[in-house]
């Protein structure tokens, strides 16, 4: 198989929590298939071709930094929503999340408009959820690979609209919000959620996941499936993960 | 409060109790005295000339330095306990000790000094760096940074030292006619290829222009985003600093300063980073010395208080362990950090083994996302023997994994001592065993390793 093409929009401006990690998992789990990744970084001022990859990761970032950004994003709008359309797969995370999204309404009032691809929008409020989150994702399998293990930080309230579909069902923490129980959303290959810490190195079920619609887009066979393989020490960082909230009283 | 002075002597009566029983006394009376007396902190700098370091790395030991070389040249200084850098801390350190001192070198918590600065009336300030730190605590760098500003303009010292190469910090300014001194570190001379090149690597190094917001140019980069800097878009560029450490090989330092022959001094402290703390730490005694006397400190003076410089608190400490091994634990709390470290144990003669043990507590920042943001894949992977423990000992176990270290679950240890023990085993007689820690695995390891190896951890006063 040609090089999995992996494009990262924004690294230099949405780059706050420790989201690289999404990456390293990507070309991790990759990797012990035999499968070659190559990484491009696509930033302000840069052209982004939808059919030139085969995975995209959009990150979160720093308000400061967002005017700028929303500019360059509305030139990029077309072309990242024609991919998406076209089913190339998306992580996007937190601010990348709600970008995805079709507004945002900031706490003074304010409104910005998202890409518009996922069927939410975010409402900003002054207290953060901040915090360990574990989500049941049933949709990746049964058992305890579809629990989902990430860490939360945000202020922006996500509502789904009706008939949207989320990433998964709140076990511990918020996830989109306090009260929905439902944590992120997906439409087509995109994926958006709240989840740091990095998401992606403790969540191979996620990741092979990803991995296998990016395997999918790079082959054009949608009925391609990734090898099997397990990773002894992901799955032993697991079992200490779930110690580590056991620990803290959080039992699954 | 019309009479403090009566609550000042029972603060002090509170501390000598606290002291008596053993205990170390070094916010509990200020937070007493704080409720009691609001303003209580303006009246305690009355009449002093205070000195505050603030930043996000390296106060610590700048302070050490900078009080070290202030007391070699003559001067008598007071300062406050390790770490004690909020409001209740500072009564605490000015409350104890009433006797007079030519300075009084404080170290601030960036949220605490943009509050409190203004009342203290400092006579000089020294800013550090910002970087990205306990993020689930402060929020952005943006914020500090503002917090930063704030506490400057409010207090409008005679004296504002900044680091030239950290963009966020070189734009701080006391007045409109910015007055300000800058020191830097330029290795470009010395410097060899120590580092992977790769764009698996968190783009960390970005950063916006604090004046314009379009993203700097880093032209050439010391450490994170520190380095030779320049905005394409407004001009805002590095300021020349007036001190600058030049070489750093072979635990010495080559210091240039204004209108002096360099300087090059003898210093034990190894990694870049203490590199900017000695130059941040000269650059304001060196000032202050001017500001006071008109004359520059003496070279030999600044010779001697470097090379008689010790690590802080948890900061390169050194045990003697059998077997002619020896102990040396790094605090590690962000992904700066992380690196300066990891570049530290791959340039050490005497590397035998290294630990990795870190938690997530409030003190360290609940997110240990930041792991990831740490530049591994940028340093050739260690090929000693890795032991690993701490809460987060998986999510290291991860990272070091990722970042091509071959591991197997083995390598964690529940207990941090076990991992300890088992680094020590297998190291090299006369080796040294790196132990990279964060804050609260820090305080429990000291702990335990006073105990296994009967050293004698006391909480130092400086």
């Amino acid at each position: 198989m040609q090089p999995i093409r992996l494009a990262h929009l924004y690294p230099d401006c949405l780059n706050l929590y420790g989201d690289f990690g999404n990456l390293l998992a990507l070309r991790h789990r990759a990797k012990l298939r035999g499968i070659e990744v190559s990484y491009h970084k696509i930033s302000l001022g840069d052209r982004f071709d939808p059919k030139a990859y085969d995975f995209c990761f959009i990150g979160g970032g720093q308000d400061q930094e967002q005017s700028q950004l929303l500019r360059d994003l509305r030139e990029k709008r077309p072309a990242i929503l024609e991919a998406a359309e076209a089913g190339l797969p998306f992580l996007c995370i937190c601010g990348g999340y709600q970008l995805m999204g079709q507004a945002f309404y900031t706490q003074s009032g304010s409104i910005i408009e998202g890409l518009g691809f996922l069927p939410v929008e975010t409402r900003g409020a002054r207290a953060r959820l901040i915090g360990d989150v574990v989500v049941s994702a049933s949709w990746l399998g049964t058992g305890e690979s579809s629990q989902l293990f990430g860490f939360e930080n945000h202020s922006g309230r996500t509502r789904l609209f009706p008939g949207a579909t989320p990433l998964g069902t709140v076990l511990h923490g918020n996830g989109n919000d306090e009260t929905s129980k439902t944590e992120g959303c997906i439409r087509n290959h995109v994926y958006g959620t709240y989840l740091h810490g990095s998401f992606l190195p403790k969540n191979p079920a996620m990741t092979d996941h990803l991995l296998q619609l990016a395997c999918q887009n790079r082959l054009q066979e949608t009925d391609y499936r990734l090898e099997p393989c397990t990773d002894p020490l992901v799955e032993y960082a697991r079992t200490l993960e779930r110690s580590r909230l056991e620990q803290k009283g959080i039992h699954l | 409060m019309k009479r403090p002075i009566l609550r000042i002597a029972l603060t002090r009566l509170l501390i000598s109790t606290l002291k008596r029983m053993g205990r170390q006394a070094s916010t509990a009376p200020g937070r007493v005295l704080l409720r009691l007396c609001p303003d209580i902190l303006a009246r305690l700098a009355q009449n002093k000339q205070i000195l505050l370091v603030t930043g996000t790395n390296g106060k610590t030991t700048t302070v050490r330095i900078l009080v070290h070389l202030l007391r070699t040249a003559g001067f008598s200084v007071r300062t406050n306990a390790s770490g004690a850098n909020l409001a209740t801390g500072l009564v605490t350190c000015l409350v104890q000790d009433q006797k007079p001192a030519d300075f009084w070198v404080l170290e601030m918590d960036e949220a605490a000094f943009a509050r409190w600065a203004h009342v203290l009336h400092p006579q000089g300030i020294l800013v550090t760096n910002i970087f990205r730190d306990q993020l689930d605590r402060y929020g952005e760098m943006a914020t500090v940074h503002r917090l930063l500003q704030k506490g400057c303009e409010e207090s409008q010292p005679p004296l504002l030292v900044l680091n030239a190469d950290d963009p966020l910090v070189a734009d701080l300014h006391a007045h409109s006619s910015n007055q300000s001194i800058h020191y830097g570190v330029d290795l470009r001379a010395e410097e060899e290829a120590r580092t992977v090149a790769t764009d698996w690597s968190s783009d960390l190094d970005t950063i916006a222009c604090p004046r314009c917001a379009r993203s700097l140019q880093l032209k050439h980069c010391t450490v994170g985003h520190l380095g030779d800097f320049a905005c394409t878009h407004c001009g805002f560029k590095r300021p020349v600093p007036a001190y600058l450490v030049r070489t750093i090989a072979k635990q010495e330092l080559l210091l240039e300063r204004p209108g002096e022959e360099n300087i090059q001094a003898p210093f034990p402290l190894q990694g870049l980073y203490n590199a900017y703390n000695a130059c941040a730490a000269l650059a304001l005694a060196d000032s202050v010395c001017r500001h006071q006397t008109a004359k520059s400190l003496h070279p030999e003076v600044v010779k001697r208080a470097l090379r008689e410089t010790r690590p802080a608190f948890g900061r390169q400490e050194r045990i003697s362990i059998p077997q002619n091994k020896t102990l040396c634990l790094l605090l590690s709390k962000n992904p700066d950090g992380l690196q300066q470290n990891l570049i530290l144990l791959q340039e050490a003669q005497d590397l035998g083994a290294a630990v990795f043990c870190m938690n997530s507590r409030l003190a360290d920042g609940c997110d240990f996302s930041w792991i990831w943001d740490a530049p591994f894949e940028r340093i050739q992977p260690l090929t000693c023997p890795i032991a690993v423990s701490g809460e987060r000992g998986g999510d290291l176990l991860l990272r070091l994994s990722h970042a091509g270290y071959s591991l197997q679950p083995n390598q964690y240890f529940e207990h941090p001592m076990d991992a300890v023990e088992q680094a020590v085993a297998s190291a090299p007689a006369g080796s040294c065993i790196y132990v990279l820690v964060n804050y609260t695995a820090m305080l429990a390891l000291r702990e335990a390793l006073g105990v296994r190896y009967a050293f004698n951890w006391k909480w130092e006063e400086k």
